[in-house]
């Protein structure tokens, strides 16, 4: 119960916070995998103007991009994400340090 | 609480220093493999040759697969088809000189490859490994052949007959060479055509390489034709402002394209035999204008920075912003390979290893936005060398 108030939690945070950044990246990996796992990988070869046989050209173009921007989202969207997420977490631990510290002098 | 204007700048800068701390080293967290050894200097076969090999043992020793594969390749491009032919035995005659064990193997492979290509041409003619518009208007020279088709028979034989000699493609090997330079001899760009009017230099340079191979094989010498072809070439063939050759000509010698990534390095290559300081210039100038390096990853243009061309089969779909051209890069580690230089050929490697999508399979490799041909490019690449070598040794380099 309390894990599922943390995920409620974090899937309502911002988008520009931290937890709003882990979601994204976390939707962005989900979208990629079950690409992955539909198969989608053997349509790359579109790029070299080979369309999978069994399969119409639009079909197998529109399944080669989509893999296309799900993977590069994978290996550069989602660290992107994570590393300014961890950033962020550290930018607002600072700010509150800051404070504590100006209110106590 | 934090103003949400606040929050949003905040956050973009997070997401531009997270940019800025994850792009410039993306390939040294993600893609390494390459970096020690990236042109295999070891003994033998590398394990990642080995890999790639078994991809193509199982397509040329399956036939459900290779009706499949050929199926998918000869509907975007029936040259594609016996392209793949010639890199894999021109690969597998390199493999068999690597590690002489192999040979038997790689020689009944060779053997079956050749006998299939050239009853192929026989029953349906050169045409059968044409693109279609081959039989759009008749060819100026008759009768009609194929600079394409001839010259890479005439490389595969040749390769095979370096590693053992077969006596039964002697004759047939000279007979297709005789009628390959009485063609290039009596054309006005001393270029035989591929097609109606279409002189391609990949095919003239593959020509040329291949008439050396034969003349180290059975004794002839055609030195002064080279030098005679190179000397037509530097004055027709380059293009102005870069100084590389064209890719397509007409048979009076008209420049019907500029330099082009999918030629250029193929070409380099197979001049190499013939001349080499020339190979090496083009190379050099092919790196100069045609090569991109970002961020450790290396690709090949298919046309110069300042040169728009169209895109096509040969250059496959040209990614936008980084302007790679997969047909350009595939044939570019071959270029880089044949001139040892292992910096283009790791960051090349490195981006095959990034944007083709390698699928591991039981120990065998291949590249999902790759092909047949493209694999069997990849397969030479990491195993060029001993083939051309062996050619300059016996004809006394």
């Amino acid at each position: 119960m309390k894990a599922w108030t943390l995920l409620k939690g974090w899937l309502k945070a911002p988008t520009f916070s931290p937890a709003g950044f882990v979601v994204r990246a976390g939707v962005l990996a989900l979208i990629y995998f079950i690409l992955s796992m539909a198969g989608f990988r053997n349509y790359m070869s579109v790029l070299s103007l080979t369309f999978p046989e069994g399969s119409s050209r639009n079909w197998a173009t529109f399944a080669c991009m989509a893999y296309l921007v799900s993977y590069f989202t994978w290996i550069l969207g989602v660290p992107i994400l994570l590393i300014a997420a961890v950033l962020m977490a550290l930018w607002k631990r600072g700010l509150r340090a800051a404070k504590v510290t100006n209110n106590t002098v | 609480m934090e103003s949400r204007a606040r929050r949003v700048v905040t956050g973009c800068l997070c997401l531009g220093v997270a940019t800025l701390l994850w792009v410039p080293f993306l390939r040294h967290f993600l893609f390494t493999e390459h970096d020690r050894n990236p042109i295999w200097t070891g003994p033998g076969l590398s394990p990642y040759t080995r890999a790639l090999a078994a991809r193509h043992l199982a397509f040329w020793s399956d036939p459900a697969q290779r009706s499949r594969e050929l199926g998918d390749l000869r509907r975007s491009n029936a040259e594609w088809d016996f392209m793949g032919r010639t890199y894999f035995v021109l690969a597998l005659a390199n493999m068999s000189l690597r590690e002489p064990a192999l040979k038997t193997q790689a020689l009944s492979i060779i053997d079956y490859i050749v006998e299939e290509t050239l009853r192929l041409e026989s029953r349906q003619g050169f045409y059968h490994f044409s693109m279609p518009y081959a039989r759009n208007r008749p060819y100026v020279d008759s009768p009609a052949r194929s600079q394409f088709v001839d010259s890479e028979i005439v490389l595969m034989m040749g390769a095979r007959r370096l590693v053992e000699e077969k006596e039964a493609w002697r004759e047939p090997l000279r007979e297709r060479v005789r009628l390959m330079i009485e063609r290039m001899q009596r054309s006005p760009s001393l270029s035989a055509e591929s097609y109606p009017d279409e002189c391609w230099t990949f095919d003239n340079a593959n020509a040329l390489a291949a008439i050396r191979i034969a003349d180290v094989l059975d004794g002839g010498d055609h030195r002064p034709f080279f030098r005679e072809w190179i000397e037509h070439a530097k004055k027709t063939l380059i293009e102005p402002h870069t100084g590389i050759l064209v890719s397509e000509y007409t048979r009076a010698g008209s420049a019907m394209d500029g330099p082009e990534g999918s030629s250029i390095w193929m070409v380099a290559h197979a001049l190499q035999l013939i001349d080499e300081p020339f190979a090496r210039d083009q190379y050099d100038r092919a790196c100069r204008h045609l090569r991109r390096s970002i961020c450790g990853f290396d690709v090949s243009r298919e046309w110069p920075a300042d040169a728009t061309g169209r895109q096509d089969i040969d250059s496959g779909v040209v990614i936008p912003i980084v302007e790679a051209s997969p047909g350009a890069s595939g044939l570019a580690l071959l270029g880089a390979a044949s001139f040892g230089d292992s910096g283009f050929y790791g960051g090349l490697l490195a981006s095959l290893e990034m944007a083709a999508f390698p699928v591991s399979n039981n120990g065998s490799l291949r590249y999902a936005a790759s092909n047949q041909v493209g694999d069997a490019v990849l397969l030479y690449s990491t195993v060029v060398g001993p083939l051309w070598a062996e050619v300059k040794r016996r004809g006394g380099e």
